[in-house]
Parts: C-alpha cells; structure tokens; sequence
C-alpha cells in the first residue's frame, strides 16, 4: 500500500518525525577515527614544539650565560702600586708604560675587536694599527688614530701629549684633533687651548724628580708641575710664554720659586692642594 | 566514568577513556543538532568532529560535569562562526519514501510537491525554534532533556516548540 499523502497537522508533524537523517551508518566511527588522528597529530605536534621550545630556551640561556660572564668575568685590571714606571702590553701589542699610582681596565673579550680601555692616572702609549684604539678618562676620551702619546686623567682634569700619528681628543661635545707634538689640557670639562711642544724633548721622565723644559708652553710646565707635585695651579702667566729650565719637583714647593724667578711671579700658598701664581 | 586526574585549578582533567565515553555518547546528538540548525550533512559533521577536537584541546580547563553542555556550547559557536562566513542555503532531506510500480506519475509530483513545502516550511522555522523542534520531533527527546542539552529553561523549549508548531500550522492551513 502506497504512502498517503499528508494533509493534516498530525500527518505533517508524522511526516517530520520519520524523516531520516543523510548520515551513512558509519558516520560516527569514521569521525571517531578522524578525531583520534588529529589529536594524535597534535599531540605530537605539542610535544616536537615543547622539544624545540626547549632547546630553544636552553640554547638562549647558555649564550646569555655565556655573553654575561664573558662581559662580567673578563675584565682586566692592571694597576702601578709601585714607585716606577711599569710597562705592560695589551691584547693588540700595544705598549704601555702606567705610571705610579695609575690604573688602566679593559675587558679582554671585547677588546679583541673595539680596543677600548679606561684609564685612571698617567700612561704613555705606543698603540699599534688594527681596529680603532680608545683611551677612557673621567673627563673625556682619547681615539688613537695610529699613534704614540701621553695622557694622564684625573675627575677634574685630562692631558694629553701626542707624539706621532694623530689622536682624537673628545671631553663633552667637543672633539679636538692632535697631530705629533701637539698637546692639550682639559680642566672642568673645558679643553684650553692646542699648543706645540715637541715630545722629544719631553718634560720629564716618569721615574726621576726631574723635569727639563727647552722653550716649553708655560701651560705645559704648570701641567707637569700640577701632576708632580699633586696640586691645582692657577697661573696668571700667558699661558703661551715658553720657559726653559730644570726643575726639581723632589724639593717641593722649591721648584714653583725657581719656576717663578724669571717671570718675576708671586706665589701664593692657598692650602696644601690649590697654589696660586700671579705675574 | 573513570579515573579523573587533578591539574592546577583544581578541576579533574578528562581522560582519553572518559573522552572516547563522551564521543561514544554525545557525538551523534550534537552532529544531528548541528544539522537541525544548518541543513548541511557534510558541514555538520565537520563541525561535530571539530567541537570534540576542542573538548580534548580544553580538557584540562573543563568541568567534567558539565562536558555535554560544553560540547552543546562549542558545536554551536563553531556552527555560527562558520556560518557568517558561508551563507548556506537551507535544503532538508526529502521525505523517505521508495518510488514503487504502483506509484503513478500525479502521485509522485504531488509527493515531490509537499517535500519542497516541507522544506521550505522548516526554512522558515527561526534557527532555535527548529533545532529544538526537530530534536524533539526526529531525535525524540523530551523537552526537559533539549533543555539540559543546550543550556535553555523549560519555559524556552516550550516556547521555541510552540513557535514551530505555529509556523508549520500557517503552512499547512495555507496549503490545504
């Protein structure tokens, strides 16, 4: 007997009630397997990621690691607690002869390609060609630009001597170039002027008392007098008047008389550091 | 159900035997209630296979009372999600019927007549008021149960019926 067709609410609601659903018999064990692949997948996917993640992590952490203590643990201090002039070598060869009392840093692994050091009292350096060498005082820094020169840096003051080549000179915002022979002195962070005196006839040698001027910028005596005798000179002599002569700092204050004698300048003790020269 | 292992929160994590339970049990009833809502048989069980994939995602998150609920919960978004982004048609299955000898022609063209009006008419039927409508009528659940399964009082169930039943009268009462 062929089905009859629906015409009443109870047939129509019937009609719904027996339609079948379009889902072959094996529907639910198919997507059963299919979700048990997927979560296999990523299960297995999560655990490649959490291995890769870390050694990731671990592989970060070592460098860190080994970044900070090669940063940390790497620094080399050289420091003259001996009453003479010390000569040392850097990494690069690079002579240095630290004067008494004077300290000089670097941290070994990065100097090996940014030659920088700090230094804290007097050297002399002979710096040799390679990667640009940098000199670090508390009032500002030297760049060598192939060269030998002197320096010595204190918290108030910096003087540099350049022997040959040229040298950068940067204390603040200003930099001043040093060709062979030239010097500079920064004091406060204000650079005076760049004077002439030929490093040949140096000042002095670091391990005697006794300093020899041949027509030297009377700038230049006050700045060995100063780092010799460890005081703060206020010269009212033009500074670009030359003076020749010896002067033994062994004696003390003794040496700024004989200094004064042939510019017929008064001296004026202030207190044990600040001593005062006026014409 | 079995062993439930404890995480951080506090909530027992779901197992692989209590998962292959909560497939065993529940699969079937929220592929049908996806393809009460969206008339796709293929789109329904993609649907149904990706909400469980996600029950075992979130296993470790979830209440383990409430898994039927939270499967009801995630067909049902992941349905809607999918659905902004495919305008589907609705098509229900025609009405089983065989075709036999002793069918004449005018009976299977009055036959195919009603099934598109039938089609129609549960196209018209507003997506809540026909899932909950077609659960009652087709999967046979009571209403208390469509209630418990997607998180809906009595009194909605009641009146989603309601409004399908309505529906299918005005059609009917049009067709006679």
């Amino acid at each position: 007997m062929k089905p009859e067709i629906p015409n009443s609410e109870k047939e129509v609601l019937d009609a719904i009630s027996n339609l079948e659903l379009p889902f072959t018999p094996n529907s639910k064990s198919v997507a059963r397997q299919r979700i048990m692949e997927t979560i296999h997948n990523s299960e297995n996917e999560n655990e490649a990621i959490g291995v890769r993640l870390f050694y990731q992590a671990a592989g970060i952490a070592l460098a860190i690691g080994l970044v900070s203590f090669l940063l940390l643990y790497q620094n080399k201090t050289i420091e003259n607690i001996g009453e003479t002039a010390m000569t040392c070598e850097l990494p690069c060869k690079t002579q240095v002869s630290l004067y008494p009392g004077s300290k000089l840093s670097f941290n070994s692994f990065t100097y090996s390609f940014k030659r920088k050091i700090n230094i804290s009292g007097e050297a002399f350096f002979d710096v040799t060609r390679g990667a640009p060498f940098t000199a670090f005082a508390p009032q500002g820094k030297v760049r060598v630009l192939g060269t030998t020169f002197e320096m010595w840096g204190g918290n108030t003051h910096l003087f540099v001597h350049c022997q040959s080549g040229e040298v950068q000179v940067e204390s603040g915002n200003k930099k001043t170039n040093l060709l062979a022979s030239e010097f500079i002195q920064i004091k406060n962070g204000t650079p005076g002027v760049k004077r002439v005196y030929p490093y040949e006839n140096r000042a002095n040698k670091r391990d005697s008392n006794i300093l020899r001027f041949n027509s030297a910028p009377v700038e230049l005596v006050i700045a060995h007098l100063e780092r010799a005798l460890d005081v703060e000179i206020e010269c009212g002599l033009d500074p670009a008047t030359v003076y020749t002569g010896v002067l033994n700092t062994g004696r003390g204050e003794e040496c700024l008389t004989i200094f004064c004698k042939p510019f017929g300048a008064q001296i004026q003790i202030l207190d044990k550091d600040h001593i005062t020269i006026s014409p | 159900m079995g062993l439930f292992k404890k995480n951080g929160d506090n909530k027992e994590e779901l197992t692989l035997r209590e998962y292959e339970e909560a497939f065993d049990l529940y699969y079937t009833s929220i592929r049908n209630f996806l393809y009460f809502k969206t008339s796709q048989a293929e789109f329904s069980e993609d649907i149904a296979q990706d909400a469980f994939v996600k029950l075992w995602e979130t296993r470790r998150k979830i209440d383990k009372t409430s898994i039927k609920a939270y499967l009801y919960t995630i067909a049902n978004n992941l349905a809607i999600n999918q659905l902004k982004r495919n305008q589907l048609k609705y098509k229900f299955l025609n009405l089983q019927t065989e075709r036999r000898d002793d069918m004449s022609p005018e009976y299977l063209l009055e036959m195919q007549e009603f099934d598109e009006k039938l089609q129609n008419t549960l196209a018209k039927i507003p997506d809540g008021a026909r899932e909950v409508f077609l659960m009652n009528r087709i999967e046979g659940l009571k209403y208390h149960e469509i209630a418990d399964r997607l998180g809906l009082s009595m009194k909605a169930v009641e009146k989603r019926m309601s409004r399908a039943l309505a529906i299918i009268r005005e059609e009917i009462k049009y067709k006679v």
